[in-house]
């Protein structure tokens, strides 16, 4: 039994859209059977009927209304460039208001900004001086006054056991008095 | 060179162009839309976007598949707009069927063949197929484009290109072969 090409293929043979292998492999087939030559004859008919049919002539006017067309969009282009731009005369539209609010809230938070930072720099300031004047008042307070180990003043010189010239000999442990005694 | 002229915004280059492509441009929409005047109108739309947007084209070489698409997108926006009207019922006029299927439908068959250029016959036929299929058989027969091309165009793959240009085929046969058995017929009688 024969095996007969696809339609399918024999379309694409007619359009000579097959590699060299399968078109000549198809009209290897053509030439020994009938019924497939005859679709592709059928086929070869339609596709000459089709192309045969004269081509439209381009209208003569055409480029001229094109060549408009091309002025009008540029035209229209350059409009809305402007219109983008170049705002109607005093009538301020949203994107100038909007460009000012936008400068006025700036400067307004680097204002708020500024005096945070000034205010910060003033306390700072302030506690500094704080600082040394306290640091100062301290050190101009009498030493002696303020010494520990400093015994009280009651008795002056007196008092102290271990004064050399202690006047009382019997409270020197290191005294010649006590020397004696023994 | 035409079309980096063209892109620097040479007028004479930018003719250049249309010249080149816009008769088979003209003759693809005129075969898509059935109508001189859409034809016309749509290839005017389709060179008015190209020559506005040439410098976004990078590769020159890809210009003919190129204008070709930016046509075949404004066929089918038509197509889209015309569904939109029908679908609202507002426009029964503008179905989308040419007033040459309207005669094919209402007059006797064989009068209307015998009347008809055959011109006026298969673009009647062509216009039966769905949108897809006459894409195809425009592009891959008609205007003898390689399938490779025609899938570039189209969006396709070659594959289902093929298998579309077949099938238009198969549904223009029955009608335009008892066009041309008829016109065959009356040849050999005058012979």
């Amino acid at each position: 039994m024969k095996t007969h090409i696809s339609q399918e293929q024999i379309s694409a043979w007619v359009d000579r859209q097959l590699d060299p292998e399968a078109m000549a492999e198809i009209n290897r087939h053509l030439e020994a059977c009938a019924d497939c030559q005859a679709a592709a004859h059928e086929m070869s008919d339609l596709t000459a009927a089709f192309r045969s049919a004269a081509a439209l002539e381009l209208p003569p006017h055409l480029w001229a209304r094109i060549s408009a067309g091309l002025q009008e969009a540029s035209a229209d282009r350059r409009g809305r460039l402007r219109r983008l731009l170049v705002p109607a005369l005093g009538q301020p539209t949203w994107a100038p208001a909007a460009a000012v609010a936008a400068v006025a809230a700036l400067i307004l938070m680097a204002g708020v900004l500024w005096v945070e930072q000034r205010s910060a720099a003033r306390l700072q300031e302030l506690a500094f001086a704080e600082i040394e004047q306290m640091q100062q008042s301290l050190s101009s307070l009498d030493a002696e006054k303020f010494n520990p180990f400093r015994l009280p003043d009651s008795g002056g010189a007196e008092a102290n056991p271990f004064t050399r010239g202690n006047p009382n000999p019997a409270l020197n442990p290191f005294s010649g008095a006590h020397v004696s005694r023994q | 060179m035409l079309v980096r002229k063209a892109q620097s915004g040479n007028r004479v280059a930018m003719e250049g162009i249309y010249e080149l492509y816009a008769p088979r441009i003209y003759n693809f929409l005129f075969r898509m839309l059935g109508s001189r005047e859409e034809a016309e109108d749509v290839t005017q739309q389709t060179f008015v976007i190209i020559l506005k947007q040439l410098d976004t084209l990078r590769d020159a070489r890809q210009l003919e598949s190129w204008i070709y698409r930016i046509a075949r997108n404004e066929v089918y926006q038509k197509f889209r707009r015309r569904q939109i009207v029908r679908e609202d019922g507002d426009h029964p006029q503008e179905n989308g069927a040419p007033a040459i299927i309207e005669q094919r439908l209402h007059a006797n068959p064989e009068q209307l063949l015998l009347s008809m250029e055959l011109r006026e016959v298969l673009q009647s036929t062509l216009l039966d197929l769905p949108l897809k299929l006459r894409e195809a058989f425009v592009l891959g027969v008609i205007q003898g484009m390689s399938y490779k091309d025609v899938s570039r165009i189209s969006g396709r793959t070659v594959l289902s290109v093929k298998t579309d240009i077949y099938r238009a085929r198969l549904s223009l046969r029955k009608e335009v072969a008892r066009y041309l058995k008829s016109a065959s017929g009356a040849r050999n009688s005058k012979a």
